[in-house]
Parts: C-alpha cells; sequence; structure tokens
C-alpha cells in the first residue's frame, strides 16, 4: 500500500507554492504532513513536531527570507479546495475546516464572522495518511486481553488520527481477532480517509460527535465507536453508548491521562471506567513511540 | 436595368435589412437565456446546495449552447467560474449588461451561500431592467432597419431604372 506523500495536495495550492515543495529535501518531502500557507506571513510544513520554513528553491531557512504566500495565492487555495463553490462548504467554514474530496481536511481561519469567515487568512492542508499497522501493538493486547475501551493520548500532530484510523481497520478487518462491527464518528471527515474504501466500517461524516455517537449506538448496533478528540461536550454520549456495552476507541488532546484528570468532564470519563486501556503516543529523535497502559495507573 | 433586377435588388436590400434586424433581436434572446439560467442556478444553490460546475452541466439552454457560452464553462469542471467572462464574451449582449455580468462573474463561487444568492439575485435584476428597456427598444430599432433596408433598396432601384 503506498503512503501518502505531500505531492497529494499540490492539486490545492498555487504554482509557485507547489514548485518550492517539491524542492524540497527527500527526507522533509517524504515524512511532511502538513502544509501551512498565512495570508502574506512564511509557509511552513510540519515534519513531526517540527515546523520548517522554506524559500522558493525549497531550502529550510530562516523567517527573514521564507516564502510567504499571497493573498491571491490564499484565495486561489480556497478556491480550490471548494471546487470552485465555496457557498457548499459554508457548514464546514463555520467549524473552521474544508473536507478534501479524497478525505482529510484543511484546516482554516481568519477574520471570523457570524456565519463563519468574512476573510480566510489561514489554511493548514492535512496530509491523511493510512498506515494500516501503526495499531498493530493495540491489537497485540486486544487479542490477549480482550477489547476494551481505549484512549489514545499525544499533543496535536503525533498521529492519534492515524492510529485510530489503523485500529478502526484492524477491528473491521479482523486483523489477529475476530472481526467487529466498527462503527467511525467522523465529525471532521478526516477519521474515515483512506479506509472508507474498503466498506468494512459505518461511517458518519460531518455530524457533531455527541450526535454521531449516540446514532451509531442506536442504529447501527457497533460492538465499537471510534471517533477522535473527544471532549466535554461528547461526554453525556459516550456514557450512553457506555450503557450499551459499545466499546469506545477515542483520542485526546494531552500529553498524559495524568492531564485530562484536570478537566472535570474527562476526569468523569476516565473514573467511569470507560477506557480501561490508554495509548500513549511520542516522538523523540525522529522515532514514533507508543506505550500502552492501564488508565488505572493515573487515577 | 430591368424591372427583374429592381425587383431582385429591392429583395436584396430587404432581406439584409431583415437579417441585421435579426441579429439586433439576439440581444433580448442572449438577456433571456442567461436571465433564465441565473433563475435556476439560484434556485438549486438555495435549495440543494449543488457545486456551479454541476449545475452548468445540468442546464440546457439552445441558445447558450449554440454560442459556446455553456461548453466553455462545461469544458473547465469545477474551475468554470475562472472562465465566465471567456463565456460572456460569447454572448450578444449590449455594453451594459456585458459590464454587469463580468463584475458578477468576479465574485462567482467565491462567496457565502447567503452572499451568493443576494449577488445572484442583484445581477438578475439589473438584467431584467436591461431586458425591459431593449424590449421596447428593440422592435422599434428592428422595424426601422428593415424599412430603411427596403427603402434603400427601391430608391437605387429607381435610380438605376
Amino acid at each position: 500500500m503506498r503512503v501518502n506523500t505531500i505531492d497529494k495536495l499540490f492539486r490545492y495550492l498555487p504554482m509557485r507554492i507547489s514548485r518550492a515543495i517539491h524542492n524540497l529535501p527527500k527526507e522533509i518531502f517524504d515524512s511532511a504532513n502538513e502544509i501551512r500557507l498565512r495570508k502574506n506571513s512564511p509557509l511552513s510544513v510540519t515534519v513531526g513536531n517540527k515546523n520548517l520554513l522554506f524559500d522558493e528553491q525549497g531550502r529550510v531557512c530562516s523567517p527573514a527570507v521564507a516564502l510567504c504566500a499571497t493573498e491571491k495565492e490564499i484565495e486561489e487555495c480556497i478556491y480550490k479546495l471548494t471546487e470552485g463553490s465555496l457557498y457548499t462548504c459554508d457548514r464546514y467554514i463555520a467549524q473552521g475546516f474544508i473536507p478534501l474530496a479524497e478525505g482529510g481536511r484543511a484546516g482554516v481561519c481568519g477574520r471570523a464572522n457570524q456565519n463563519g469567515f468574512a476573510e480566510i487568512t489561514s489554511v493548514n492542508l492535512r496530509l491523511h495518511r493510512f498506515l494500516p499497522h501503526t495499531a498493530k501493538p493495540l491489537m497485540d493486547f486486544f487479542k490477549s486481553q480482550g477489547v476494551c475501551g481505549t484512549l489514545v493520548c499525544a499533543p496535536p500532530a503525533l498521529g492519534k488520527t492515524t492510529f485510530l484510523r489503523s485500529a478502526a481497520y484492524l477491528l473491521a478487518a479482523g486483523k489477529g481477532i475476530n472481526p467487529l462491527r466498527v462503527g467511525i464518528a467522523d465529525e471532521r471527515c478526516e477519521l474515515s480517509a483512506g479506509i472508507a474504501d474498503f466498506g468494512l466500517c459505518d461511517v458518519i461524516t460531518g455530524m457533531p460527535k455527541a450526535d454521531a455517537i449516540a446514532l451509531l449506538t442506536r442504529t447501527m448496533s457497533p460492538q465499537v465507536i471510534v471517533c477522535d478528540e473527544i471532549s466535554a461536550e461528547e461526554t453525556k454520549s459516550i456514557l450512553c453508548a457506555q450503557n450499551t456495552g459499545v466499546h469506545l476507541i477515542a483520542s485526546a488532546h494531552c500529553k498524559s491521562p495524568k492531564d485530562l484528570l484536570l478537566r472535570g468532564d474527562m476526569k468523569l470519563l476516565l473514573s467511569s471506567g470507560i477506557f480501561p486501556l490508554c495509548v500513549i503516543l511520542g516522538y523523540d529523535s525522529g522515532n514514533y513511540s507508543c506505550k500502552i497502559c492501564e488508565t488505572k495507573e493515573f487515577l | 436595368m430591368s424591372l427583374a433586377g429592381a425587383l431582385i435588388l429591392i429583395s436584396s436590400a430587404y432581406f439584409l435589412g431583415r437579417a441585421i434586424a435579426v441579429r439586433e433581436g439576439e440581444v433580448l434572446k442572449a438577456l433571456d437565456s442567461v436571465i433564465n439560467m441565473l433563475r435556476f442556478v439560484y434556485r438549486r444553490m438555495e435549495t440543494e446546495n449543488t457545486p456551479l460546475y454541476l449545475l452548468f452541466e445540468k442546464y440546457k439552454d439552445g441558445y447558450l449552447e449554440d454560442t459556446g457560452f455553456l461548453p466553455i464553462l462545461r469544458s473547465h469542471g469545477n474551475l468554470a467560474s475562472r472562465f465566465w467572462s471567456e463565456a460572456v464574451d460569447k454572448l450578444s449582449l449590449t455594453s451594459e449588461a456585458k459590464t454587469e455580468l463580468l463584475h458578477f462573474g468576479e465574485t462567482l463561487g467565491a462567496l457565502d451561500l447567503e452572499s451568493q444568492l443576494k449577488r445572484i439575485n442583484a445581477c438578475m435584476d439589473f438584467l431584467g431592467q436591461e431586458r425591459e428597456r431593449l424590449r421596447v427598444s428593440v422592435p422599434l430599432k428592428q422595424k426601422s432597419i428593415k424599412t430603411v433596408s427596403f427603402l434603400f433598396g427601391a430608391l437605387t432601384a429607381i435610380v438605376l431604372l
């Protein structure tokens, strides 16, 4: 299975910018997963947890000489992202993103108004990667201990979504365990990118997670629900799903579950036993790490 | 010059005048077609949130197809609105109508739904007023052209006879 590289996003970029990115050193080009455009400010690509600026020749450089995106280039990018019909993306833009045609999303922000944004000044094009074996350590654990609710913890841009995507695929495909009925609550049209083609999961896209979890639980009889970036808004739905015996595999922005205990509703979720297991993702000296532990160690 | 020659001269002049008059009438046809298309786009945008390139693909109009307006937009897929001015150039319109349509094209596909619908409405209003103005003047103009060309033909024939 060919891994996506950043050139998959070139179709959304102005020529000048895609030419510069194309000239980046190979090791950066192959591992970059985000391109960030800011109006009249330096562009950056994200590699792991690093943000790299570069000039028109693709050389990594300081902000003073870095390539900047013009207002027209931001407009062109938005035009391409919305397929020349910005009005079709109103409800997504109001939530700060534009779904990509092939799956994945572009984050947007700028000068807000009551309907969304009067002007978009920043675009974050995120490359989705489907790496099917990323969550294999978790599958090995499930194989020996049984499937249970799992919380994937990591700071931003460290592969939580990639991990969840892999987990959903491996559970539904029955890699190492019996195939399960997997529902995906994909609010930002990103989590199911790459795995929707396999047709193994029931996916709801574009719906708030709380509603999607409740709907999946009521109507699709899933054995596992996978969702990304849970917050206090989803607590009630998650607790209801828990009472029906559905396992939840979700992610949260934090360095470790200890940080979540400082947040009231999240502490309730962790204490309720919904997530007996934690996966802590990390990145150090160019290597990704994955540590599986029991939540009760942090309570 | 014989009588037959005179008749040929007069009828040639008349048909030439008629052809010019028909061309004048195309302005009304173009306006009708564009207004109907904008009305279709407005309704579909409002009720179905359909992307522009799909709307141009679905819409059928003989005049807009024959002049190349719709084929140009369709050939560029989801970049259709970038070629709006090239498509508008194919239409027989007054300079005022053309200016308004070109100005409209600058924000086509680049606005949120509410603003886009308002813009379409404003464009339809303007073109509608232009059409009403021409509805009175164009038939008179056509009649004058046919009359003048007939008279010119007749006068020439008389002089030559």
